[in-house]
């Protein structure tokens, strides 16, 4: 009895592929009842730092799901590193790091307890590298204190490090510096940055625009779930026709407008 | 308005809206149930007539009803909705209580917390008192004796609710951390202590309950036996208990209005410290051991969440599960009982504190549904979700179970063959309700009691199958072959199907 043969194509979705750019959304769209959540959205990413933008409900929490196929799209194909995530959900998201931000935590867990059960069930054994991370966000000294009584800002920092920890090669991260001091927003900055140089991929969303400006290669502009400006800042800003407008004021054309 | 209409308007709001999401289980599901064992039980439900109509009827007691048992009913219920009282009066579970920061008066928020207190108790209440009726035949009371259990069942639930308050508001003024453990410890040994003891000491320790279980005695008479109480002691008179109520009611709103605002961060830093200490090192050895795999990593978060009482919930199984085991070993050691009886019972008794302890487990899923992103976005094989939450049953389930099969070696008045047989079939009971519930979690995750009345009717028939009809043991293999088979094969896709919350 012989195994029916594989097509190209299946073969290239059931591995990871190093020559595919690491995330491909293909023309995808969702809605929920009449509201169209994302309408035909297409964007890459590999190597570099995406900035995923738009105002409240512009769509940017609904494509972040479709990505890690928490929600599954009505039309569209979302690829990762070659899985398709639709078919290879699992395989792919043990590549990915995410930070989402409506963070639910264990109030009944420490901090370092949250890291081993995210560590845990990424199959990772990496105390030294954790300790090194709360260290890096001041946390060292409040690991063993339940979530509970965290700031929001010190839990923000347990997301994170939990989404960043182990190296993965797609960093989804939702709004990371809700909560977070100046100090730690530059140590997030810096991390980033040092991260991307070492081969992640980053998709950030963020309000703050001198953020996204200063650390983000390239943004996507989503606004009532169509994207309306992709490209690298500078390019947005020629696209917006405001070259020498700040950042904040093309974002608000783009997005609002 | 007045802010503690409001407040309570709103309350009841949220009430309605959580009855309507629960109509299908309250008005429809539960009926069927209870009904359709009522229907099955009633042949036998006529035998039990007999002796509650005379232990109620031809009291040997002073107050009809052994005193000490309803003392002991008292003290159960105070202590299982004790953890509760504390979040009604602190709100520490969920942060700050949007009332701490409103200008809302101390007495108008002591008047909610009283009412929300009062009418929490009162379903139970009722359940009991209506299978206290329906046992002897008929649904309601008489027409004639209505006024006397309105007013019985308002002044018990009332002198409990308070009682619970006082306790709360004294324990955590005096900084005492409101562990279920140690809370149900505690109530042990007053138990203990009242049941065996006629000293005054003990009569001492009982004072404040004697009031509430005089009403709840005088209630239950009303409601069962064909005649209004015939005997008056001094706590049943009206004016001595009109009289209780308000002192009572003056002391605790006095220690309310005095002491609840300074509490609060009393009560915060109670409900967290104590929180990291207990079973954590021993837990954490645990993680060590069974290493940085997915399966165990959920299975000791699971574990921590239960130790760390992640709801009342634990406390009540947990009180159950010691009950129904005080319950197996008492049957175990009555003499009176046939060996056979002895051995069916206690095993029936210590397959029933199984039960209660992993039926935590659909509970614990509940709590961890707002936080399934994290194991839906690391890359966890569904199969190893499912399987951690059938660990975590089994874990639970062997803790009851290895104190009974301890108990069972230990019997000094069973023979050798029985007490293998009883073990069997504790462990073989065991195994059934561990694995039909833990499989059976992701059924109706978001409805964790639907869950466990199926899963519990499934593995409770299965169970009584092996204690009761031990020599048919190849039908149950079947049958639990079968219905285990059949949850485990379609568990991955339920998995897949829970929504992960926005």
């Amino acid at each position: 009895m012989s195994a029916e043969p594989q097509t190209s194509q299946e073969q290239t979705e059931g591995k990871p592929d190093a020559s595919q750019p690491m995330l491909i959304v293909d023309n995808v769209s969702k809605s929920y009842g009449t509201l169209l959540a994302l309408d035909g959205v297409s964007l890459q990413a590999d190597g570099d730092i995406l900035g995923l933008l738009g105002a409240n409900g512009a769509g940017k929490s609904t494509l972040y799901r479709s990505i890690l196929d928490l929600t599954a799209c009505d039309s569209g194909t979302i690829r990762i590193a070659g899985y398709d995530v639709g078919k290879h959900s699992v395989e792919a998201r043990r590549l990915i790091g995410y930070l989402p931000e409506e963070l639910h935590l264990y109030d009944r867990l420490s901090g370092w307890e949250h890291l081993e059960l995210v560590a845990g069930l990424k199959d990772l054994d990496n105390r030294a590298e954790r300790q090194d991370w709360l260290d890096y966000f001041g946390l060292a000294d409040r690991r063993n204190v339940l979530v509970g009584e965290y700031s929001l800002g010190m839990r923000k920092k347990v997301g994170l490090i939990a989404a960043l920890m182990g190296n993965p090669r797609l960093a989804l991260l939702d709004e990371p510096l809700n909560g977070l001091d100046t100090e730690s927003m530059r140590r997030l900055r810096l991390r980033i940055e040092e991260m991307s140089r070492t081969g992640t991929t980053f998709v950030v969303s963020s309000h703050v625009m001198s953020f996204v400006e200063r650390i983000c290669d390239r943004v996507a502009i989503l606004r009532q779930g169509r994207l309306t400006a992709y490209g690298t800042t500078e390019s947005v800003r020629q696209q917006a026709g405001m070259p020498d407008r700040p950042f904040e004021d093309v974002f608000l054309k783009l997005a609002l407008d | 308005m007045q802010p503690t209409q409001l407040i309570l308007t709103l309350r009841l709001r949220a009430f309605g809206r959580w009855v309507q999401a629960h109509s299908f289980e309250l008005f429809f599901l539960g009926p069927v149930i209870v009904g359709g064992a009522l229907w099955v039980l009633h042949r036998h439900l006529d035998h039990l007539r007999v002796p509650i109509s005379r232990l109620v009827e031809s009291p040997t007691q002073p107050y009809g009803l052994p005193i000490t048992d309803i003392l002991a009913f008292c003290l159960l219920l105070f202590v299982l909705r004790l953890p509760a009282t504390f979040r009604e009066l602190y709100s520490a579970r969920d942060g700050a209580s949007i009332l701490d920061v409103l200008p809302v008066s101390s007495t108008a928020r002591f008047h909610v917390s009283l009412a929300a207190e009062w009418a929490a108790m009162l379903p139970t209440f009722l359940i009991l008192l209506t299978a206290a009726g329906v046992l002897q035949g008929r649904l309601l009371p008489p027409l004639t004796s209505m006024p006397s259990v309105s007013w019985r069942l308002f002044s018990a639930l009332s002198a409990l609710a308070m009682l619970r308050m006082v306790t709360a508001l004294c324990a955590v003024r005096w900084r005492f951390a409101f562990r279920g453990a140690t809370t149900l410890l505690a109530a042990l040994v007053l138990l203990a202590l009242g049941l065996s003891s006629h000293q005054p000491f003990a009569r001492l320790i009982f004072l404040p309950w004697v009031p509430p279980a005089a009403q709840i005695e005088a209630l239950v008479r009303s409601c069962v036996a064909s005649s209004t109480p015939t005997t008056e002691s001094l706590w049943n008179k009206p004016l001595t208990q009109a009289g209780q109520l308000l002192g009572l009611y003056l002391l605790t709103r006095y220690l309310y209005t005095r002491w609840h605002r300074s509490n609060l961060g009393i009560a915060r830093q109670l409900s967290n410290h104590r929180q990291t200490l207990g079973a954590q090192h021993v837990l954490s050895l645990l993680h060590r051991w069974l290493g940085a795999r997915p399966l165990a990593a959920q299975i000791t978060r699971d574990l921590i969440l239960v130790a760390r009482r992640f709801s009342p919930a634990v406390v009540l199984a947990a009180g159950i599960a010691v009950t129904a085991q005080g319950l197996a070993l008492s049957l175990l050691l009555d003499d009176n009982l046939p060996m056979l009886w002895r051995q069916r019972l206690a095993v029936s008794g210590f397959s029933l504190s199984v039960l209660a302890m992993v039926a935590l487990v659909p509970f614990l899923l509940k709590h961890q549904l707002p936080r399934f992103w994290i194991e839906k976005t690391t890359g966890v094989e569904l199969e190893q979700i499912w399987k951690a939450k059938l660990w975590t049953a089994a874990v639970l389930g062997l803790i009851p179970a290895g104190f009974g099969s301890i108990v069972l070696l230990m019997a000094p008045n069973l023979g050798a063959t029985a007490k293998g047989i009883a073990l069997l079939q504790l462990l073989a009971a065991t195994w059934i309700i561990t694995s039909i519930l833990g499989l059976a979690v992701f059924e109706i995750a978001a409805q964790p009691v639907l869950g466990l009345i199926f899963g519990s009717l499934v593995a409770s028939a299965l169970a009584a199958l092996i204690v009761f009809y031990p020599h048919a043991w190849w039908l149950w293999l079947i049958f639990h072959g079968y219905a285990a088979g059949q949850i485990a094969g379609r568990a991955s896709r339920r998995v897949q199907l829970v929504e992960v919350e926005r």
